[in-house]
């Protein structure tokens, strides 16, 4: 049912959007891979508790091997070689989780920082694989000859929402199963869920897997839609990006994945065209649309803790209230 | 110190019936942090269908024994037997399947899940599907989630308090989570139920309830209660063991422990009126 709705809400956008505008189609891509990364960190950080700074080196990951397999087989079917980066970083996160499964709170925040920070370097050391600072290409995708009339950016938004739907399909499943139970449970009370038989650190280790696959899909559609895998594209700020959507989201909800999502997309290139229309000092201009960005997300996060979908939610139960006396207690219970 | 006459008899006691599905028997048990003596050459038993109490005063090795027999400590010496078979070893995640089941002092309810959910989280069963069923919403998926929900509703029915099963734990009276972290204990059908403190913070009406709720659990399982509260061993324990310093200082029926002097020496006086406020600072939060 809620695969469904993604997937009508999907066609209703992409057919929105043909009537093309190339900046808004590139825009809607970006949001395609934010909102699959931002969901796997959702699951891990917002239902497991464990928090990653190092997502975006993930994504680097699943960029590298897009554009690697891509290096050997031109031709490639896209769904192949997305699944090749979703594995290779899947099987990157195994040992990444076995060892953040072993580090709490600060200590794994400093884990994960130190593989953001590091992972970069690793191309440029290894430059004959990775192609070093300047990064490998990666051939864009083109539509077939039967549907060559559609430009090349929309259709990869078209196959870019192909995985996104995907994905979001096999999260919600999933978190509203025991795994999704035993995600929280562990978040709340480590010494209570392995007495109720739940095996802590191997479910740290497989959420961990869950959201690098994510990290590894996403990774490879910004590859596809940058047309590049290079140092440059994955830094830190990436990373905190990642978090920062899935904060402001709603952390722990797969909507506020895409809140998110939309959110990082959208809001500096709104600030931007904003500031392009008042005339400040270039020093000034330069600077304020990172300014007024930050200050965006603080006064987001003041107005609504529990994130967009927090508010959304409550939104909705006092509508409900004020039609059902008795409502309102619920909606205190969160 | 000295180990009582009654305590004595009681430690070599094995009879044939202690020995039934989900008892419970630690011989020679020992652990030491360091140098402080947390368990001392302890040997005691829980005998099949028995609630047997275990009483002393604080910091006398009662949670360090509910410790090592689930797994979170090992010992230095000394055996554990669970319906006859050594599980010496045994991880802390496997008790459930083995069919035991231990509550926390300070209950341990996972606050973001209803009362509902921790009840489904108890409820887990050896014949469970995996991670693609799930991830792929099959209806073997689906079905599975349904017998869990059932068997956790059921067993809220039974404690009476199914009207709380989509709310949060941390909303609700401290008697109502107690209530809810024994539901999640005692979903899995376990034949070896610890207990540890269930009775602090309740009110002397609660107290009542619990002791009929575990009069009534007698048939179905064995229960290792750890209790400050003498008015619920009394009422309901068949036989009591007394923790000073690590060490066995009493066993036998309750009534002739409470008489005994190496236990009135280590112990009374000092417990015996702990109030619901101390309950209180025992949840968290």
């Amino acid at each position: 049912m809620l695969g469904v709705g993604f997937l009508l809400v999907a066609a209703l956008v992409v057919w929105a959007i043909d009537p093309f505008d190339p900046f808004l189609v590139y825009q809607l891509s970006s949001v395609c891979y934010f909102a699959i990364g931002a969901a796997g960190l959702t699951v891990l950080t917002g239902l497991n508790g464990q928090l990653s700074l190092g997502h975006g080196a993930l994504m680097g990951i699943g960029a590298y091997t897009t554009a690697v397999v891509l290096k050997a087989h031109t031709d490639l079917n896209p769904a192949l070689v997305m699944g090749t980066a979703t594995l290779v970083t899947a099987v990157a996160s195994i040992i990444v989780g076995a060892a953040a499964a072993r580090l709490r709170g600060p200590y794994l925040a400093g884990a994960t920082l130190g593989l953001a920070v590091g992972l970069p370097g690793v191309a440029v050391r290894f430059s004959n694989i990775f192609g070093g600072d300047a990064g490998t290409s990666i051939p864009a995708l083109v539509p077939p000859d039967a549907l060559s009339s559609i430009a090349p950016e929309v259709w990869l938004t078209w196959i870019g929402l192909i995985p996104t739907v995907i994905t979001f399909v096999l999260l919600a499943n999933l978190v509203r199963t025991r795994y999704g139970r035993d995600f929280r449970a562990i978040r709340e009370d480590e010494v209570a869920s392995a007495l109720n038989g739940i095996r802590v650190a191997r479910t740290q280790v497989l959420a961990f897997v869950l959201s690098g696959a994510c990290a590894g899909l996403a990774g490879s559609l910004l590859g596809y839609t940058s047309n590049l895998a290079a140092p440059g594209s994955f830094p830190l700020t990436l990373s905190l990006l990642l978090l920062a959507a899935v904060v402001i989201g709603g952390l722990g909800t797969l909507p506020g994945a895409v809140w998110g999502a939309l959110v990082v997309v959208f809001v500096p290139s709104w600030i931007s065209s904003l500031n392009d229309t008042v005339h400040l000092p270039s020093a000034v201009r330069d600077q304020l649309p990172l300014a007024l960005f930050g200050a965006v997300f603080v006064v987001a996060m003041l107005a609504f803790p529990h994130g967009i979908q927090g508010g959304v939610v409550r939104l909705w139960q006092f509508r409900a209230s004020r039609r059902r006396p008795g409502a309102q207690e619920q909606a205190a219970d969160l | 110190m000295d180990v009582s006459a009654i305590g004595a008899a009681a430690g070599s006691r094995t009879g044939p019936g202690a020995l039934g599905p989900g008892s419970l028997e630690v011989r020679s048990l020992s652990v030491r942090f360091g140098g402080l003596v947390a368990l001392d050459d302890v040997s005691l038993e829980v005998p099949a269908g028995e609630i047997v109490g275990i009483i002393g005063p604080n910091g006398a090795g009662k949670t360090s024994l509910f410790n090592v027999v689930s797994g979170f400590l090992r010992p230095q010496a000394g055996e554990i037997l669970y319906g006859g078979r050594r599980i010496n070893g045994v991880r802390p995640h496997e008790l459930n399947s083995l069919g035991i089941a231990r509550t926390l002092q300070g209950l341990g309810l996972w606050r973001g899940l209803t009362v509902l959910e921790n009840v489904m989280v108890g409820a887990r069963r050896a014949k469970r599907p995996g991670f693609a069923s799930a991830l792929l919403g099959f209806s073997r998926s689906d079905r599975y989630e349904a017998v869990l929900t059932g068997l956790a509703r059921d067993q809220l029915r039974l404690l009476g308090i199914e009207r709380f099963a989509d709310r949060y734990p941390g909303v609700l009276p401290y008697g109502v989570q107690k209530w809810v972290s024994l539901a999640r204990a005692l979903v899995s059908r376990p034949a070896l139920l610890l207990l540890d403190e269930p009775a602090s913070g309740l009110t002397a009406t609660e107290i009542k309830e619990l002791a009929d709720l575990l009069r009534s659990l007698r048939a179905q399982m064995s229960i290792a209660l750890v209790e400050h509260r003498l008015d619920l061993i009394m009422n309901v324990c068949e036989r009591v063991h007394v923790l000073d310093f690590g060490r066995v200082i009493a066993s036998g029926p309750p009534e002739r422990v409470q008489k005994d002097k190496a236990v009135t020496d280590a112990y009374l006086g000092e417990e015996l009126t702990p109030t619901v406020v101390e309950g209180e600072a025992d949840a968290r939060g």
